[in-house]
């Protein structure tokens, strides 16, 4: 990181689920800080709390979740806000100025009886009343080809005219729109077809090489962080297992888990066998005592089922939540 | 010039017409089929009625009934649907079998415009409040209100409309005894002069309310229903939290997010709910003694006045046809993934 100066940072952050069954922990004392003008990739399985920290930054976390600590500053021009605090109609104007957000599965993100247009004026107009429809439109063809859409067919279309992968770059187009400092993207590739993929992961390079802007990168695939990210942070269980840039943890990954992770991406040549990490992701409404992953660890001593070990620096920039690394 | 032409006969609108009018003539031709061919048919049974009764000569009774009816009996059976499909086309619907041999079509004229009036303004108003409330609770789901409302709602909805009729009079009237139902027969009280005066639009209003409100109180429970579920659906898109992550109002969102995707489904619905309505309007009509098609349908259907019951069919089928043929029209309006291109 050529510059080092922090954009957002997360404190303690803890989230949890009202459900059936009890409390479901689903963020659990999350550290967490992130750079200007970095990519950061989110990787972990399904129900290891990425959504959720994503959608808690720019608090749309649904009814039924709860923030029980925690803070989530952001540096805005020289200025310390904590977002989770913030009255809501003033944090309201921080959403896709400041922070956007393309969600998981973009295909219905758009509204569906709104014209792309539509959607690019209303977006703006949100934020800025004054502006013109020729302004806005004129804007909008700029972002939709960068990321190589055909304006004049897209800005008329309807989304159920647009193929998915071409929604998800309509989202992303969206999401440049008012030139926020931080763009969020859940799973930005998953659903869609791999030439798609390709497309999108090159749209986001051509974004971080063209504009200012942090991008959080949530997946679980760790093929699409080897190509975008330049760090990286492990969840697990609802907690950061592990953080690093990315050849850190490609070439030297610390945590058990990510060690896991890693062997579990299918090569191109070599063992034919696919590795799997053995075991079942953990309960989150009683998660295991200590490290949460120790039922699944092969390294596993006595104490990871007691205590539980915190994020610590090992390298440098190199963080890791793990016993081994702390005698 | 064509190609505007062209553009039109392509439209959803044009399609939909086409069909609507397709549907219209195949109903009118399957109630003139299932009259004459059933054994022992209405027109057979008329001439033998007149033949017995009044000791009427086969060639005067029959004469008599081609008039009723509107066909000349002594045509082939292709020739008579040819006539009578015309005559429908013209508004000649044939004569009562009663009142004098009165023309259906005046009938429907006099009797039919009541029942649009308290089944439109019942529908419109339970669909609005339905709608509004659905939408209300939807956003409070899981509280007390919504609790409650809904338990009310699915009550409401199952209980059959004269049943409500019957307990309106029942506690008005009798139990309570505030509202003197006797005199609110008919459609206004007769001694008020029929215009745009205020002592008959008093009346009319008056004679009204209990039908209308009968109406409201049985369907507003569906569409409350209806457009809870419908909204809460909606609520869950992920639309909606993008619109929310977009950082527009809230007020933006709920109109253009929330009730223009949720109203959607229950568009098909409410041109059902016309249908319902004017089936109903038979019993609440009859119950009320008010004036309207549904209470005239009975009649017909006690005297066995078949141009009559034949006429006042034809009537409420080509109604449900046109509803449901605005309704698509304008769900092509709205949803724009039901748009022919």
């Amino acid at each position: 990181m050529s510059n080092s100066e922090l954009i957002l940072s997360i404190r303690n952050l803890t989230v949890k689920y009202r459900s059936r069954r009890g409390y479901v922990n689903a963020l659990r004392n999350i550290n967490l800080d992130i750079y200007r003008n970095e990519a950061i990739g989110i990787v972990g399985e399904s129900g290891s709390g990425k959504t959720t920290l994503a959608l808690a930054i720019i608090r749309q976390l649904p009814n039924n979740a709860r923030i029980v600590s925690g803070s989530i500053i952001f540096y805005n021009d020289g200025n310390k806000v904590d977002l989770l605090t913030m009255n809501y109609n003033e944090f309201r104007h921080y959403l896709w100025e400041k922070i956007a957000f393309v969600p998981q599965g973009a295909m219905n993100s758009l509204n569906p009886v709104l014209k792309i247009r539509d959607h690019f004026i209303e977006t703006v107009k949100a934020h800025n009343p004054d502006a013109s429809k020729e302004e806005i439109v004129r804007k909008a063809r700029e972002v939709l080809k960068i990321t190589l859409l055909d304006p004049d067919r897209v800005l008329n279309s309807y989304p159920h005219q647009l193929s998915g992968g071409m929604k998800q770059r309509v989202m992303i187009s969206l999401a440049l729109i008012l030139n926020p400092a931080v763009i969020i993207m859940d799973e930005p590739t998953s659903s869609l077809d791999v030439v798609s993929q390709k497309i999108i992961l090159q749209n986001l390079k051509d974004i971080m090489r063209m504009f200012n802007v942090t991008m959080i990168i949530i997946t679980h695939d760790m093929g699409v962080v080897a190509e975008v990210a330049n760090r990286v942070v492990v969840m697990y269980a609802g907690k950061i297992m592990e953080v690093g840039d990315v050849e850190s943890i490609f070439y030297n990954p610390l945590h058990p888990y990510t060690q896991g992770l890693l062997k579990a991406v299918p090569k191109l040549r070599g063992e034919t066998e696919l590795y799997s990490i053995p075991g079942e992701p953990p309960d989150l409404v009683n998660p295991p005592s200590g490290c949460s992953f120790h039922p699944r660890c092969p390294f596993a001593m006595d104490m990871c089922t007691i205590n539980e070990p915190s994020l610590k620096e090992v390298n440098k920039g190199h963080l890791v939540a793990c016993f081994k690394y702390e005698t | 010039m064509s190609a505007k032409i062209r553009s039109i006969l392509k439209s959803y609108a044009f399609l939909r017409l086409i069909r609507a009018i397709v549907i219209i003539i195949v109903v009118i031709s399957i109630s003139f089929f299932i009259v004459r061919l059933m054994p022992g048919n209405p027109v057979d049974l008329y001439i033998v009625y007149l033949e017995t009764t009044y000791s009427m000569p086969y060639q005067q009774a029959k004469a008599m009934a081609t008039a009723i009816f509107g066909v000349n009996l002594n045509e082939p059976l292709y020739k008579q649907y040819i006539e009578y499909m015309i005559n429908v086309f013209r508004g000649n619907l044939g004569r009562s079998m009663f009142m004098n041999g009165m023309p259906v079509i005046k009938i429907i004229a006099q009797y039919l415009p009541w029942t649009v009036f308290t089944v439109g303004t019942g529908l419109l108003i339970s669909f609005i409040f339905g709608i509004l409330i659905g939408m209300a609770i939807a956003y409070r789901r899981g509280g007390i209100l919504d609790s409650i409302i809904t338990i009310l709602s699915s009550v409401l909805n199952s209980v059959p409309n004269y049943i409500i009729a019957m307990l309106l009079i029942i506690i008005f009237g009798d139990y309570l005894g505030v509202v003197p139902f006797s005199m609110l027969r008919g459609a206004y009280s007769s001694n008020v002069i029929p215009g745009w005066n205020i002592p008959f639009i008093m009346s009319v209003i008056q004679h009204a309310i209990f039908p209308i409100f009968t109406y409201v109180i049985t369907t507003i429970g569906g569409w409350i229903l209806l457009m809870r579920g419908s909204t809460i659906s909606v609520l869950g898109e992920d639309y909606i939290t993008v619109a929310r992550a977009r950082g527009l109002p809230e007020s933006k969102i709920m109109t253009t997010y929330v009730v223009r995707n949720a109203i959607l489904p229950i568009f098909t619905n409410f041109t059902i709910a016309v249908a319902f309505i004017f089936s109903g309007s038979v019993l609440v009509e009859d119950i009320f003694v008010y004036p309207g098609i549904g209470l005239r349908l009975l009649q017909a259907i006690n005297q066995r006045d078949y141009p009559v019951m034949q006429g006042i069919f034809l009537i409420i089928t080509i109604a449900v046809i046109t509803a449901n043929y605005l309704a698509d029209v304008l769900y092509g309006l709205l949803d724009p993934r039901i748009r022919v291109k």
